[in-house]
C-alpha cells in the first residue's frame, strides 16, 4: 500500500518505520531539509522535501494513488489542510493529529468531518493518558487498555515475594485464579521474550505482560508481589502538553501537584490556568532545586520533558532519594534496555500510543493493535468472522501453534472473558491474541 | 457661501468645554423645579445655567479631539474636565447666596461631583428645592462620569476615547462590552439610567413624594448620599424606604458592566465574580458584627436593618445615615472606620480602593509569603482563579501604596489643624473614599463645617484624588515637569 505521512518529526519518524517493517510504500513530507536528510539515511522510504500544505507537494508525494495520508506535524492547521487536500485528491482515508484540546472537542467536530478526517489522534494526550494509568497503578510498568478500556495489559516484574514465583503457569491457573481474572501473555527474561505455553515457571525477576479484566488489575499487581498506592503528592517534571494534563488531572482528583518548568514564560501561563498546581521555576536535573521542592516526600515523580537524558537523570535521581515510584518518557527507544537500571519505576514512549491509531487504521481491522515497547511482541484484537475456522469452536479444538496465544474474548453483548481450553467461539466475537510480529499472519488466517 | 470654522485642537479644552455645558444643563434643570415649586432661587439658577451651557458649547464647537491622542493628554483631560466641573459647578451655591465663601460652594460641589456626600449646608432645610434638586443631579452626573456620558453622546472624541474612559472609571480596568467605545459609554449610561427609574419607582413605591424620590434615587444609584433632609434618610422612618435603600445601595455599589451583561442574558460573569462573593461576604459579615457589638438601645429588627444600613451605606461610598453609629460602641467605630476607605467593586458608581485591588494585594502578600518558603515559585496573583497579569498588579500594588501615602497624609494634614485623631482619621478616609460621613465631629450628626478652611481644602484634594483614582490627578500635575524634559530632550 502507499502511504503518505506528512511531518517528519518525532511520531512522523516512527510511523514511518513500523510502516516500512510492514512492507507499506511510505512517502514522507518534511519542511526541514536537513531533517528530510537524515530521515532519508535512516529509512528506507521516499522524503519529499516541502510543505504538506501544498498541493503540488503532495502530488510530488503521490497522494493520486495513496490509500492512507497521514498529518502529524506538530501544527494542527497544516494537519487539517494536508488532510483536506488530500481527500480533495481521493486518498480514501486521513488520519490527523490535532494537538488543540479545543479542536478534538466538541466544537471541533464540525471542522474534523469537514476535512475528512478518517481519525484524530494526539501522542501528547495518548500518553498523559498512558501515565496516569501508570499513576494509579504504582507498581506496573506497564499499563495499555484493550478493548475500548474494560480489559488492561499489565506490564510489571514479578517480585522475589510474590506468590507466583517458582510456580508454572498451569498451576497459577489452578490454584490462584479461580474466578479467571488473569493472563501471563507474554514473559521476558533477560533480552529475550516468550510467548508462555502452560509449563512455562515464572522467576522473580522475570518481566511479564498479564492481560487482565478492568476490576481485577489491583488483586493482579498483589498477586505480582507489587501493590498499588493511592497517590497523594505527585511532582511533575516538564510542563509541555504532556506534563499540564497530568497536572491537571491529578489536581482534580485531589493529589497535591508540584510542577517543574524551566521556561519562565511557560511556567507563568501554567501558573495562571492551574491554580491548585504549585509550578517551580527551575532545570529538572538542578538537584537542589528538586531538594527545594521536597523531591524527596512524592509518592510519584513524573518525568515528561523532551529531553530523554534529563527524564532518566531526574528520575534517577528521586527513586535515589526515596520517591517510591518514578516515570521517565523516553523518545528514544535503543535506551530503554539501558534505563531499567536506574531504578526507574516505568518508561514510557509516546510514539507508540499514537501510532498504534495509525497501524489499527491502515490493516482495516476494528480493534486496537498495540505494540509493546521493547520487544517485537504484540497484542492484537481480531474479529471472528462467520465461517472461519474459529466461528463454532472451543479453542482447545482450533490447533493454534506455540507463539501464539489466545488471551481472552469479548462476546458481542460486551462481556469479557479471559480465554482457556474451554472457551467456545462464535462469529461475532473480538480475541485479544499475543503473539511475535511475525507470527501475525498465521494467528490471523484463524479469524478471517 | 459660509467658510468652515477652523477648529483648535485640544482634546483637554474640548472635553472641559462640553463638562461646563453638561453643568450648566444640571443648573437649569434646577431652575426648572424652581419654576415649578415657584421657588427663589429660580432667576440665579437659570443665570447661572445658561451661560455656562452656552460657554460651554462654543468651547466644544471652536475646538476638536486631534486625531492622535497621548497618553499624557488622557490624563491632563481627565482632571481638567473635573476641575472645571467642580469651579463652574460651585456657582450656583455661591451665586443663590446660600454658601457665603467661594471655599465652602466648591467643596459643596466637589463633594457633589465626586459623589462623596460631604456636606457644609447646615441646615439643609434652608436650601430652595431647585438648588438641592441641582445638588443631587451633580452627584447622578459625577457617579458614571461625565466624560462616559461625553464620549456615549457626542461622536467627536475619536481615538482616546478609551484611555479616556478607564481613566475616569473606578477599578483597575475598564473592559470593552462592545467593539465601539461609543457604544459601550452608551449601554453604561443606559443601564445607569434604566437602574435610576427603577430606584425612583421602588422610592415612590415606598412612600416618598416625586421630588425625593428623584433627589434620593439620583443620591443613591451614584453612590453620592446628598440628601433633601437633614436627618437624611432617618427623615421618612419608613422601614420599606430603608429596604429600598439598601438594596441600591448595595446594587450601586456592584459592577455596572457585569450588570450590562447580566441584562443581555449572560449572569454567568456576574454570579461567578469573585469580586461580588467577597462584597456580599464582607457586607454580611460586618453587618452581623454591627448588629451583636453595637450595644444600641433599639428593637432588634430596627437595629439590624441600622447594622446592615450602615454598612452597606459605608461599604458603597454612598453615605446616607439612619441611626447614628457614632454612639455605637467603641469596636464597632474602629470596623466602619476601616471600611471608609474601601469602597465597592470596581466598575460600580463607589469611590475607595476597590475590593479588586484588596484581593489582588492580599494574593500577592500571599505569594510573597510563600516565596519565602518556595525561592522558584511561579504563581500570578489571582482574583478568585482568574490570573492576573503581572504588570497590572504592581499597577496596583503602586496604587495601594499611594492611597495610604494620601490618606495617611491627609490624614496628618488635617490632624494639625487642630482636629481630634478620629475626625482627622475618618474625614480622611472618607473623603478618599468618597463616602461622605466618617466618625466623631463629621459623624452622621455633624457636618463638614466642623473642619478648618485648611481641613477642608485637604479633603477637597483627597475627594478628587479618590474619584479619579490618583494616577490621573499625579500624572496631569507631572505633566509640567515632563514637558520641560522633552524639551530639554528634544534640542
Amino acid at each position: 500500500m502507499h502511504v503518505v505521512i506528512v511531518g517528519g518529526g518525532e511520531v512522523g519518524w516512527y510511523l514511518a518505520e513500523r510502516l516500512r517493517g510492514e512492507n507499506h510504500d511510505v512517502v514522507l513530507i518534511e519542511q526541514n531539509e536537513r531533517i528530510a536528510r537524515s530521515i532519508g539515511e535512516a529509512l528506507d522510504i521516499q522524503v519529499v522535501v516541502g510543505n504538506g500544505c501544498h498541493p503540488s507537494v503532495l502530488a510530488e508525494a503521490g497522494v493520486g494513488h495513496a490509500s492512507l495520508l497521514a498529518g502529524v506535524t506538530q501544527n494542527d492547521e497544516v494537519n487539517l489542510i494536508a488532510s483536506l487536500l488530500g481527500k480533495q485528491l481521493g486518498v480514501p482515508r486521513t488520519v490527523v493529529r490535532i494537538q488543540t484540546d479545543e479542536l478534538r472537542g466538541e466544537s471541533g467536530r464540525g471542522l474534523l468531518e469537514a476535512v475528512g478526517a478518517d481519525v484524530v489522534m494526539d501522542p501528547d494526550a495518548d500518553t498523559a493518558a498512558e501515565i496516569l494509568e501508570l499513576i494509579h497503578l504504582s507498581g506496573a510498568d506497564e499499563v495499555y487498555p484493550m478493548v475500548g478500556g474494560q480489559m488492561v495489559v499489565l506490564g510489571a516484574t514479578i517480585q522475589p515475594g510474590s506468590m507466583v514465583a517458582g510456580e508454572a503457569l498451569r498451576n497459577v491457573a489452578v490454584a490462584l485464579d479461580r474466578k479467571r481474572q488473569f493472563l501471563f501473555g507474554a514473559v521476558t527474561r533477560g533480552a529475550e521474550t516468550v510467548i508462555p505455553h502452560g509449563d512455562e515457571v515464572l522467576m522473580p525477576g522475570d518481566h511479564v505482560r498479564v492481560l487482565t479484566t478492568r476490576e481485577a488489575r489491583r488483586s493482579t499487581l498483589e498477586l505480582l508481589g507489587l501493590e498499588a498506592r493511592r497517590v497523594r503528592k505527585l511532582m511533575v517534571l516538564g510542563g509541555g502538553s504532556v506534563g499540564s494534563r497530568v497536572a491537571r488531572a491529578m489536581t482534580a482528583e485531589g493529589a497535591e501537584v508540584v510542577l517543574v518548568e524551566r521556561d519562565l514564560a511557560q511556567a507563568e501561563k501554567l501558573a495562571a490556568e492551574m491554580p491548585r498546581v504549585r509550578v517551580v521555576l527551575g532545570d529538572i536535573t538542578d538537584i537542589d532545586m528538586l531538594r527545594d521542592a521536597s523531591v524527596t516526600t512524592m509518592d510519584v515523580v513524573v518525568a515528561t520533558t523532551g529531553e530523554d537524558t534529563a527524564n532518566v537523570l531526574a528520575c534517577a535521581f528521586a527513586a535515589a532519594e526515596g520517591s517510591s515510584f518514578t516515570i521517565a518518557v523516553i523518545h528514544r527507544l535503543a535506551l530503554l534496555p539501558l534505563v531499567s537500571q536506574f531504578g526507574i519505576g516505568a518508561t514510557l514512549s509516546p510514539r507508540t500510543a499514537s501510532a498504534n491509531a495509525v497501524l489499527r487504521e491502515l490493516r482495516g481491522t476494528s480493534g486496537t493493535v498495540t505494540t509493546f515497547l521493547e520487544s517485537d511482541v504484540e497484542a492484537n484484537e481480531f474479529d471472528v468472522r462467520p465461517g472461519s475456522p474459529a466461528d463454532g469452536v472451543m479453542i482447545s479444538e482450533l490447533g493454534v501453534p506455540i507463539g501464539i496465544l489466545l488471551g481472552a474474548v469479548v462476546r458481542p453483548d460486551g462481556s469479557v472473558e479471559i480465554a482457556g481450553g474451554r472457551t467456545a467461539l462464535r462469529a461475532g466475537d473480538k480475541v485479544v491474541v499475543f503473539a511475535k510480529a511475525t507470527d501475525l499472519p498465521k494467528a490471523q488466517q484463524f479469524f478471517m | 457661501m459660509k467658510l468652515p470654522l477652523r477648529r483648535y485642537p485640544s482634546l483637554p479644552i474640548h472635553v472641559a468645554g462640553v463638562s461646563i455645558g453638561v453643568a450648566g444643563l444640571g443648573m437649569l434643570v434646577g431652575g426648572i423645579i424652581e419654576l415649578f415649586t415657584a421657588g427663589p432661587d429660580m432667576w440665579v439658577l437659570f443665570t447661572c445655567g445658561v451661560p455656562s451651557f452656552a460657554l460651554g458649547l462654543s468651547i466644544w464647537a471652536n475646538t476638536r479631539a486631534p486625531v492622535k491622542v497621548r497618553a499624557l493628554d488622557v490624563f491632563v483631560t481627565v482632571t481638567l474636565a473635573w476641575l472645571f466641573l467642580a469651579v463652574v459647578g460651585a456657582i450656583p451655591y455661591f451665586a443663590t447666596g446660600r454658601l457665603s465663601t467661594f471655599d465652602q460652594a466648591l467643596f459643596e460641589s466637589i463633594s457633589g461631583f465626586t459623589t462623596t456626600g460631604a456636606t457644609v449646608l447646615s441646615p439643609i432645610s434652608d436650601t430652595s428645592q431647585g438648588l438641592l434638586m441641582y445638588r443631587a443631579i451633580t452627584q447622578w452626573l459625577g457617579g458614571m462620569g461625565v466624560i462616559v456620558l461625553v464620549i456615549a453622546v457626542l461622536p467627536t472624541v475619536g481615538s482616546g476615547a478609551m484611555s479616556l474612559m478607564q481613566a475616569e472609571s473606578p477599578g483597575p480596568s475598564g473592559e470593552r462590552l462592545t467593539p465601539r467605545v461609543r457604544q459601550t459609554a452608551r449601554n453604561l449610561w443606559l443601564v445607569y439610567m434604566g437602574f435610576t427609574a427603577l430606584v425612583v419607582i421602588a422610592y415612590l413605591i415606598a412612600g416618598m413624594s416625586l421630588f425625593d424620590g428623584f433627589a434620593h434615587a439620583f443620591t443613591t444609584v451614584s453612590t453620592g448620599g446628598f440628601s433633601p433632609h437633614n436627618a437624611s434618610l432617618r427623615h421618612f422612618d419608613s422601614a420599606a424606604i430603608e429596604w429600598v435603600a439598601i438594596a441600591a445601595m448595595f446594587l450601586a455599589g456592584g459592577s455596572f458592566a457585569l450588570y450590562y451583561r447580566a441584562v443581555r442574558g449572560n449572569l454567568k460573569p456576574l454570579l461567578r465574580s469573585t469580586e461580588l462573593h467577597v462584597y456580599l461576604l464582607v457586607v454580611l459579615g460586618a453587618s452581623a458584627l454591627m448588629f451583636f457589638m453595637a450595644e444600641s438601645d433599639t428593637g432588634a429588627a430596627e437595629h439590624l436593618r441600622d447594622s446592615l444600613f450602615a454598612v452597606t451605606s459605608v461599604i458603597s461610598t454612598t453615605g446616607f445615615t439612619t441611626a447614628d453609629f457614632g454612639s455605637w460602641s467603641q469596636g464597632t467605630q474602629v470596623v466602619l472606620m476601616l471600611l471608609l476607605p474601601f469602597g465597592a467593586m470596581a466598575g460600580s458608581t463607589a469611590g475607595g480602593v476597590k475590593f479588586v485591588r484588596l484581593i489582588a494585594v492580599a494574593s500577592y502578600a500571599h505569594r510573597a509569603a510563600l516565596r519565602q518558603l518556595h525561592p522558584n515559585l511561579v504563581r500570578p496573583v489571582r482574583i478568585g482563579v482568574r490570573a492576573m497579569p503581572e504588570e497590572v498588579a504592581n499597577r496596583i500594588v503602586g496604587f495601594m501604596v499611594m492611597a495610604l501615602a494620601i490618606f495617611g497624609g491627609g490624614a496628618v494634614l488635617i490632624a494639625l489643624s487642630g482636629t481630634d485623631l478620629v475626625t482627622a482619621f475618618s474625614a480622611a478616609a472618607s473623603s478618599f473614599g468618597n463616602v461622605g460621613p466618617g466618625l466623631g465631629e463629621i459623624g452622621p450628626t455633624g457636618d463638614y463645617l466642623a473642619l478648618g478652611r485648611v481641613a477642608r481644602a485637604v479633603t477637597m484634594a483627597q475627594m478628587l484624588l479618590g474619584r479619579l483614582e490618583i494616577y490621573p490627578v499625579i500624572l496631569a500635575l507631572s505633566v509640567v515637569t515632563l514637558r520641560r524634559r522633552l524639551r530639554t530632550r528634544a534640542s
